[in-house]
């Protein structure tokens, strides 16, 4: 296929362009700007048409190239393919759907449906996309023209960096692929599996548990039946038993409804000794201490001796006794006093003797000298003290009874020497005056005295008779035989009004202690005793039978409440239909021990199932809390089932894609490689490149030196972009297999030395002789 | 008199597969308290029956012995009510029927006869589908008056053809013109309420509680106020949470927000945060448009009781577009498209090829 030419109504900045083509070699020469890349796009955009992307971002092609000067968006080519040459005319709207699209053959200048809009496509087999990828050819990386071309040759690289991703591709889905499914079990998948078989083993597990429940279950009827039987086994011996029992009960319950009766009658017996009252213990306890206070009184009674003697005292008699003491001791007193009142009048009189002859001699003796009244009343003081004296010595001796007496008058005595010396000096002459009148005087008061004293003593001599009387006459009333030693008889008096005042106390509490003990021992019945005389017998027999009677009364009542079971036991024995008395003959003296070992036997075998019944029960219930889970199983389960099919499902898809990559690799490898390999070293030889150099299925180029294999990056600048043409022009030959198309080469070899370049003017002309190549440049020197 | 018409409670099944164990122990739980509120409404309502249409448990009488004697002490306490229990499919063995001492006001149909209980001129018949009375034709030994009120109780799938008892087929046909004024069925967990004949109805009163996301949208049971008009049914919705399996078409969306929005926009007002939800995407996608479950999922899943997601798009893919790519990417497409595998998985495996070579993560 070749283009003939074009006309650009509006592209871009071209408008009204027309430009013709020929097979091979066309080159166009022309500046920066010129508009080469607008016409390439155009000539595309004619091809294949535009894409319409409301939403895309980048700048793309329809917005682009629109017509900088405004009018129909579009023009039309001229192209031959096959031999025919066809027109096809295209203008662009805002959108695709306003596109026009009109294929001409020109032949017949008729509208020819040899090829629809997807002209390209149809013409060259590839898109629009690989067109681009192919077609432009540039070397210029620089210019802002060929970036957009090296932009559609980079999308080439892009996408042939699928191929570069391929290895990249494959390893990730194989790692996800056999972490999925891993040798060895360790996988997702196989984990999953593991757990999910784990837990419908489990679930298996509760499933024969189930089984073992219903086989338990069974069982556990089998057991109840036995169960019934053995409680049946029992129960016929029980029957028999109780049979035996009743028998054996009635005759038991005559000898203790004896038992009974005889508990009652000594009850009885006890009960009608005590009557209606019954004493305590403290009772008795305190009767005894009365009945030990009786004896007591007895005693004390007893100890008073020969009472025959005693008159009748009456409550005053300790006075009248004290009285006539105090009478004695008065009389007494009196006596004394009476002594020395006679002492005294005694001693008076002689005073009066002396003080008389005193005073005449006084009266002398003052009429003569001072040494006279000294010595006076020496003699004075002497006498005074000598009688004085006197008066001492009789109050110690008792000679008279009246020492008091004679002390007073010797002292008075000395008084009355002694204050007349004292004032004699200054006091003579009226002292001698005063002496003789007081002579006078005391003549008369001791004459006085005297007789006071007379009379004093005849007073108390009256008084004391009284007194004697008295207390004699009391004496005499109260003693058959007083002794005469007044005190001493008051004594025994005394003693006989205490022995008369003991005896009635004793008496009276005598009297009521009796009265108490007999009162209280009234109340019982010694009829039946033959022991009990004094209190101390009837208060210990009151004793005994209480005890007796609480000892009686306990047994009678244990008795009575054995006695009344016995009697419900045996009413509920006689209750019972089937149960009728064994008869004695048919009883044998070990059956009874016979039927309770078997009913010990059955016992045992009815616990020990009732035991099995409870344990296999218990059994039941821990298995069915296992089997109880087998919901979680299941829950579970189903759970890990659906995970498993994602799994399972993504590594089906993960490995056909796997795989799949693999063989399109293959396929395109296949497809394209072959014929882009020969292709290639075609190319390589056309430039003469003489290094061994490798074409790989990324498209990039390797250089096989020393050994080594060296990466396109290590190549020179000019070297790597002539290996690059060689490329693209070997991707061309294979990608266009039905229809060449022709090549676009937009200055490529700005990098290339004068050397190459003739080399490639050399090789472009070659190249051309089989397909129709647009080569642009904007440097005479390449072109 | 009132009556309260219920089934396939399956109070002791488990639960949704994907719940976690505390979920499922609580679902499990709720379960049993809608129950309990089934018989609140009863007792607000003035019920006096109580029908179970089968399928009351699942496992055998000595699994689960837990919620069995719940059940049973509910029974007990609730005297006032009368329990009428037919056994269904799921119901492994005779849990009461077993038990010495059964409740007064739990009653029982077998499987060997009719069996009838009366209230008054009500009269509610059932009978066990069971291996003994299968292949027979129990239908003609079905007799009941005209001048009754008659509900009869069955468990089985509804079949419109004539044909003897098979098993669990409810022959419908069979059923007709036989004077039954409510059939009251048991085993389709969904309500449905249709026409019987010229006289009454057959009604499914669903379950109580969805279990899975099979079990989607309101479950209940049906009020029956039987009056001198006849019989009125009324659905009574009674689950706690609700089951919504959503399809999500992402067509037209072109980014990960796009997903959410359209999944938001589908589930707004219709989801309520204590339901659980399964989204499915559906639609035809891009290759660039990236679908990561995971990612979407951490937007809702802490706005609902359990969400789960699942990505059944398909790629938008035309496969003439790379009939002439001479790319591995192309040569790679049309590989696939030549194999011999549903559209569904070389949608997948080119999605995941492409996204392989563009280094993208897989």
């Amino acid at each position: 296929m070749y283009i003939k030419s074009c006309y650009i109504e509006n592209f871009g900045k071209l408008h009204e362009f027309n430009i013709e083509f020929k097979q091979g070699l066309n080159v166009i020469k022309e500046d920066n700007g010129w508009g080469k890349t607008t016409l390439m796009a155009f000539i595309k955009a004619m091809l294949y048409g535009m894409i319409y992307r409301p939403n895309a971002k980048e700048f793309y092609d329809r917005k682009k190239y629109e017509p900088w000067q405004g009018g129909r968006f579009g023009g039309y080519i001229i192209f031959e393919v096959d031999g025919t040459e066809y027109k096809v005319t295209r203008f662009f709207g805002k959108k695709d759907v306003q596109d026009e699209f009109e294929l001409v053959d020109m032949r017949t200048g008729k509208p020819s449906d040899a090829y629809s809009e997807k002209l390209g496509e149809e013409i060259f087999g590839i898109d629009m996309d690989s067109y681009e990828r192919s077609v432009y050819i540039s070397g210029d990386k620089r210019s802002s023209i060929t970036d957009s071309i090296n932009a559609k040759l980079n999308n080439l690289i892009e996408n042939a960096d699928d191929i570069g991703n391929f290895d990249n591709a494959y390893d990730s889905l194989d790692k996800v692929i056999k972490a999925l499914n891993k040798r060895g079990g360790a996988g997702e998948i196989q984990k999953k599996s593991e757990r999910i078989k784990e837990l419908e083993e489990a679930c298996n597990i509760c499933d024969s548990k189930s089984q073992q429940i219903e086989l338990y279950q069974n069982n556990i009827a089998e057991y109840l039946l036995k169960k019934q039987e053995y409680e049946t086994n029992i129960n016929a011996i029980d029957d028999r038993m109780a049979g035996i029992e009743l028998y054996n009960k009635q005759k038991q319950y005559t000898v203790l409804k004896n038992k009974v009766n005889e508990a009652k009658k000594d009850l009885e017996k006890l009960e009608k000794f005590f009557g209606k009252y019954m004493p305590d213990e403290d009772e008795i306890v305190s009767y005894n201490n009365i009945s030990s206070e009786v004896a007591a009184l007895n005693n004390s009674i007893q100890a008073l001796g020969n009472l025959n003697d005693i008159k009748e005292y009456n409550e005053d008699e300790e006075k009248a006794i004290e009285r006539s003491i105090g009478l004695y001791n008065e009389a007494s007193e009196l006596a004394i006093e009476i002594k020395s009142e006679l002492a005294a009048c005694e001693a008076v009189a002689k005073e009066y003797e002396a003080v008389k002859a005193k005073d005449e001699e006084s009266d002398n003796t003052l009429n003569s000298s001072k040494g006279h009244s000294s010595l006076l009343y020496t003699v004075l003081i002497v006498m005074a003290v000598g009688i004085a004296g006197f008066g001492v010595v009789d109050l110690i001796r008792s000679i008279t009874g009246f020492g008091v007496v004679f002390i007073f008058l010797g002292i008075l005595l000395a008084l009355a020497s002694i204050i007349p010396c004292l004032s004699a000096s200054n006091q003579k002459k009226t002292a001698i005056k005063s002496m003789q009148e007081g002579i006078i005087r005391r003549d008369e008061e001791y004459r006085n005295l005297i007789k006071e004293k007379e009379r004093c003593i005849s007073q108390l001599r009256d008084r004391k008779a009284a007194l004697e009387s008295e207390y004699n006459t009391y004496i005499n009333s109260k003693l058959d035989a007083p002794t005469g030693n007044v005190i001493k008889d008051l004594s025994q008096i005394r003693d006989n009004v205490m022995k008369y005042n003991n005896y009635h106390n004793y008496m009276g509490k005598l009297t009521h202690c009796e009265s108490r003990l007999n009162e209280f021992l009234a109340n019982y019945d010694y009829s039946g005793c033959n022991c009990c005389e004094s209190y101390y017998e009837k208060l210990q027999c009151i004793r005994d039978n209480l005890r007796d009677y609480r000892l009686v009364r306990n047994n009678y009542s244990k008795l009575k409440v054995e006695f009344d079971e016995y009697e419900n036991e045996i009413n509920t024995l006689r209750n019972r239909q089937d149960i009728l008395s064994v008869p004695e003959e048919k009883i044998g003296e070990t059956d009874i021990v016979t039927l309770q070992e078997k009913r010990r036997y059955w016992q045992h075998e009815l616990q020990k199932l009732t035991e099995y019944i409870s344990r296999t029960e218990k059994t039941i219930e821990d298995i069915s809390i296992e089997v109880d889970r087998k919901q979680e199983y299941e829950s579970e389960i189903g759970r890990l089932k659906e995970e498993l099919l994602i799994l399972e499902e993504k590594h089906r898809i993960y490995t056909i894609t796997r795989d799949s990559l693999a063989v399109a690799k293959e396929n395109l490898s296949t497809r394209y490689m072959a014929g882009m390999k020969a292709a290639f070293e075609k190319y390589v030889n056309i430039f003469e490149l003489t290094d061994k150099i490798k074409l790989g299925l990324d498209l990039n180029t390797r250089m096989e030196k020393n050994g080594k294999d060296w990466e396109s990056k290590y190549f020179s600048t000019g070297y790597g972009d002539l290996l690059d043409i060689c490329v693209r022009l070997a991707l061309v030959d294979a990608m266009f297999v039905d229809e060449q198309p022709f090549i676009v080469l937009d200055d490529p070899f700005v990098n290339f030395d004068d050397k190459k370049l003739n080399k490639v003017r050399e090789a472009i002309e070659v190249i051309a002789h089989d397909r129709q190549i647009i080569y642009t440049v904007c440097h005479e020197s390449r072109a | 008199m009132k009556i309260i018409h219920c089934a396939d409670l399956h109070l002791d099944s488990k639960m949704e597969t994907n719940l976690n164990k505390e979920q499922a122990a609580e679902r499990k739980q709720e379960l049993f308290a809608t129950f309990l509120r089934m018989i609140d409404l009863a007792h607000e309502e003035g019920v006096g029956v109580i029908i179970i249409a089968g399928d009351l448990f699942d496992t055998a009488d000595y699994e689960q012995k837990r919620i069995k004697n719940r059940v049973l002490e509910t029974i007990e306490s609730n005297g006032d009510i009368d329990f009428i229990y037919l056994r269904g499919n799921h119901d492994k063995s005779d849990f009461f029927g077993s038990l010495e001492n059964k409740p007064d006001n739990l009653k029982l149909f077998d499987d060997d006869k009719w069996e009838a209980f009366r209230y008054g001129n009500v009269l509610i018949t059932g009978m066990v589908f069971s291996p003994k009375n299968k292949g027979t034709n129990i239908y003609d030994k079905l007799v009941l008056k005209e001048e009754d009120i008659n509900l009869v109780v069955l468990h089985g799938q509804e079949s419109h053809y004539k044909a003897k008892n098979d098993g669990e087929l409810i022959a419908i046909k069979d059923l007709q013109n036989k004077y039954i004024d409510y059939l009251a069925l048991g085993h389709i967990h969904e309500y449905k309420c249709e026409r019987l004949d010229n006289r009454g109805v057959y009604c499914y009163s669903g379950c109580l509680e969805g279990r899975g996301f099979d079990e989607c949208g309101e479950k209940g049971c049906v009020l029956l106020d039987i009056g001198e008009n006849g019989i009125e049914s009324r659905f009574v919705p009674l689950s706690k949470r609700i089951f919504h399996e959503v399809s999500v078409d992402i067509s037209e969306c072109t980014s990960e927000k796009d997903i959410r929005d359209a999944i938001e926009a589908k589930i707004h007002d219709v989801v309520k945060p204590k339901d659980l939800l399964k989204i499915v995407l559906v639609g035809e996608i891009g290759e660039e448009l990236n679908v990561d479950i995971a990612y979407q999922l951490q937007f809702i899943e802490d706005k609902y009781y359990f969400v789960k997601m699942y990505n059944h798009t398909k790629l938008k893919i035309d496969y003439m577009s790379y009939r002439n790519d001479i790319s591995l990417k192309g040569e790679f497409i049309r590989y696939i498209e030549k194999l011999d595998i549903s559209e569904e998985e070389k949608s997948k495996v080119i999605l995941t090829g492409i996204r392989a070579l563009a280094g993208r993560e897989i």
